[in-house]
C-alpha cells in the first residue's frame, strides 16, 4: 500500500496537483488577508447628525473635531466632548451628548412620560447607530443612510 | 433622400434612447440605495428608496419624492387623529349624539375600508373602542411629561408599573355599549363629505359620553398605501415604506440573490431581534401586537388593542399576528381582528376569508411557551423555543397538537 502510494507521489501529475493546491492556498491566504486588513473598518462612528424629520440641524465630525449647527441648537463644550441642546417649539427639549472618544447618548428630555430616547436608546457607537425621539420628530444618527433590511411588528 | 431618411432615424433612436428612459440616465450609473426617516402618527416612517443618487438630479428627485411623501402622510396624520383639533375624527368625537359632522376626503375613504373590515370580521375589527382606548390610558395624553388627571375616570400616573391603575368597572362596561360602529353613517352629497354619529349616549358622573373613534392603527396603513402609490407615480420600483414597523409597502430590493425580494423580520412579541423571517417583494404588510403599549399589573398584561366585545385589552391567546397580500389598510384592521378573536376563530376565519393571503401569528401555549400558526408556504424560523403548530391540508390551515 505505501509503496504505491509513493509510486503515486513520483508521477508527475500527482506533483502538478500539489502545486494546484497550494497555489490555491496561497491565493486564499492573500485573498483573505487582504479582505481583513484592507477593508476599512465598517461602521465605525466617524460623524453624527442630528435631524429634524429628514433636514440636518446639526452635524459633528469625529475626525476634524469640528460641528454644524442651525437655529434651536445649542453646543457646550464639556470635559469629555459637547452637551448639544435640542429645542422645539415653545417648551421641549433634549440634550444628547458627544465623547469624542466615539459615542453619543441622549441624556435628558422632555418628550415624554417614559422618555424612551433617554431611557431605552442604548448609546450610538458606530455609523448604523441612531436614536429616535418620536414626540419631538428628532433622530440622532451615526450618520449612515443604507438601507437594511424591513421588519414588521 | 436616403441621407434625410438616416437622419430620421438617428434622430429617432436618439430620442428613444434618451427619451424613453427618464429612469435611466445616460451614463450607467450605479443604482444606490438611501434610507430615509421622518415621523407622523408619533411613530418613525422609514423610506428607502434606490436611485441613481450619483446623478445630482436623480438624487435631488428622490429627496423631493421623500418632502411629498412626509406632506402627504401630514394630511393624513390632520385628517384622523384623534388628538389634533380640527381634524374630521377629532370633530366627529367631539359631536352630540345624533350629529351629522363634515368630514374630508380621507376620513371618508378610510372610514369605508373600515366599515368593509369591520363587517368582513364580524366587529372584531373595531375602531370605536376610542372612549374604552382613552378609559385603560393607551391614548397619547397619557405618556405625556406632564400628565394629570383631567376626566373624571382617570387615575394618577402609578411611579411603579410607570403607568394609570386599572380603571373603574363601571366605565369598562359604559364604554362597551358606545362601541356598536354598525350605527355609523357615511355619506356624499355634492362632493362634500359627512357622518352621522350614533344616538347611543351614557352619562355618568354628570358627563355624557358618545362614541368616539380611533382610527390611529388603520390610518398607518392607509398612509403606506397612498406612500407607495406616490413611490410608483415617481417612477420607483426598488425600496420600502416602513410607517411604525406596523405597516409597510414593499418594493423590490437590489438583491440578485433573491431575485430582488427583501428578507423580511418579524419582530420578536417577547425578546429583542426577530422570530421568523421571510423572502416578501411588491406586497403590503401589516402587524398587531400585545408588545407595542402595554402595562402589566399581578402578572396580566394589558395592552393597547381594546377587544370591542368586552371593553377591555385582548385577553384571548393570540399575541401578535402578521398580513400579508391585502392593501397595508386592510391588513392593519384584519390583524387587529386576529388578536381579538384568539386561535380557534382566527384559524375558521383564515380560512374562510384569507385562504389566498399569507398570515402569520403567535399563540400563548401553556408553561409559558409560545407558538407559530401561519399557512406561510416558505419562511425561516429564528425563535427556535417557538414550536410551528399547524400545518396546511388540501388549503386548509390546521393546528397541530
Ligand atoms: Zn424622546
Amino acid at each position: 500500500m505505501r509503496s504505491r502510494l509513493e509510486e503515486a507521489r513520483k508521477t508527475p501529475l500527482f506533483r502538478v496537483w500539489d502545486l494546484v493546491l497550494y497555489a490555491l492556498i496561497l491565493v486564499l491566504v492573500v485573498v483573505l488577508f487582504l479582505a481583513v486588513g484592507l477593508k476599512p473598518s465598517a461602521g465605525k462612528l466617524e460623524r453624527v447628525e442630528a435631524l429634524r424629520d429628514s433636514d440636518v440641524i446639526f452635524s459633528y465630525d469625529f475626525l476634524t473635531d469640528t460641528y454644524t449647527v442651525s437655529d434651536g441648537v445649542e453646543v457646550e463644550k464639556t470635559e469629555q466632548g459637547y452637551r448639544v441642546t435640542v429645542r422645539t417649539g415653545d417648551e421641549g427639549y433634549n440634550v444628547f451628548e458627544i465623547d469624542k472618544g466615539g459615542s453619543v447618548k441622549m441624556v435628558e428630555a422632555n418628550c415624554s412620560k417614559h422618555k424612551e430616547c433617554v431611557n431605552y436608546m442604548p448609546a450610538i457607537t458606530d455609523a448604523d447607530g441612531v436614536i429616535l425621539c418620536a414626540p419631538h420628530h428628532l433622530t440622532i444618527t451615526g450618520g449612515s443612510s443604507d438601507i437594511k433590511d424591513p421588519v414588521i411588528g | 433622400m436616403k441621407k434625410i431618411f438616416t437622419a430620421i432615424c438617428a434622430t429617432l433612436s436618439a430620442v428613444c434612447l434618451f427619451g424613453c428612459t427618464p429612469q435611466e440616465p445616460t451614463t450607467t450609473l450605479p443604482l444606490k440605495g438611501k434610507q430615509y426617516l421622518f415621523y407622523t402618527f408619533g411613530v418613525p416612517v422609514y423610506t428607502a428608496i434606490y436611485a441613481y443618487y450619483d446623478d445630482e438630479a436623480e438624487a435631488a428627485k428622490a429627496d423631493e419624492t421623500v418632502k411629498d411623501l412626509q406632506k402627504l402622510f401630514a394630511e393624513v396624520e390632520d385628517s384622523l387623529s384623534a388628538s389634533i383639533d380640527g381634524s374630521s375624527v377629532c370633530r366627529f368625537n367631539e359631536a352630540e349624539a345624533g350629529a351629522t359632522v363634515e368630514i374630508d376626503a380621507t376620513a371618508y375613504e378610510v372610514l369605508s375600508i373600515a366599515k368593509e373590515m369591520y363587517a368582513l370580521t364580524e366587529g372584531a375589527y373595531n375602531p370605536a373602542v376610542g372612549n374604552s382606548v382613552d378609559l385603560w390610558g393607551f391614548t397619547p395624553r397619557f405618556n405625556e411629561d406632564d400628565y394629570e388627571p383631567t376626566m373624571p375616570y382617570d387615575r394618577e400616573y402609578d411611579e411603579e408599573t410607570k403607568f394609570v391603575s386599572l380603571p373603574d368597572e363601571t366605565y369598562v362596561e359604559a364604554f362597551r355599549t358606545l362601541c356598536d360602529f354598525s350605527k355609523v353613517e357615511a355619506w356624499e352629497d355634492g362632493g362634500k363629505y359627512y357622518m352621522q354619529k350614533p344616538e347611543d349616549s351614557v352619562t355618568l358622573e354628570g358627563v355624557t359620553y358618545t362614541m368616539r373613534l380611533d382610527l390611529g392603527g388603520i390610518g398607518k396603513g392607509y398612509a403606506a398605501d397612498r406612500g407607495a402609490e406616490l413611490l410608483k407615480e415617481r417612477g420607483y420600483t426598488r425600496g420600502y415604506l416602513n410607517v411604525g414597523t406596523s405597516s409597510l409597502a414593499l418594493m423590490e430590493s437590489a438583491s440578485e440573490e433573491t431575485d430582488h425580494a427583501w428578507n423580511l423580520g418579524f419582530r420578536h412579541p417577547r425578546g429583542d431581534g426577530n422570530y421568523i423571517s421571510m423572502l416578501i417583494k411588491d406586497e403590503c404588510v401589516s402587524s398587531s401586537g400585545d408588545y407595542e403599549n402595554y402595562y402589566e399589573y399581578d402578572g396580566t398584561r394589558y395592552c393597547h388593542i381594546i377587544d370591542p366585545f368586552t371593553g377591555s385589552p385582548i385577553a384571548e391567546d393570540v399575541v401578535t399576528a402578521t398580513v400579508l397580500g391585502l392593501s397595508a389598510a386592510q391588513a392593519d384592521a384584519v390583524s387587529t381582528a386576529l388578536c381579538v378573536m384568539g386561535t380557534e376563530r382566527a384559524i375558521e376565519f383564515i380560512n374562510e376569508q384569507l385562504s389566498d393571503k399569507t398570515v402569520v401569528f403567535v399563540r400563548r401555549a401553556d408553561e409559558g411557551k409560545f407558538e407559530i400558526v401561519t399557512n406561510a408556504e416558505q419562511y425561516t424560523l429564528i425563535e427556535q423555543s417557538y414550536r410551528v403548530a399547524s400545518r396546511v391540508v388540501d388549503g386548509v390551515l390546521e393546528y397541530v397538537e
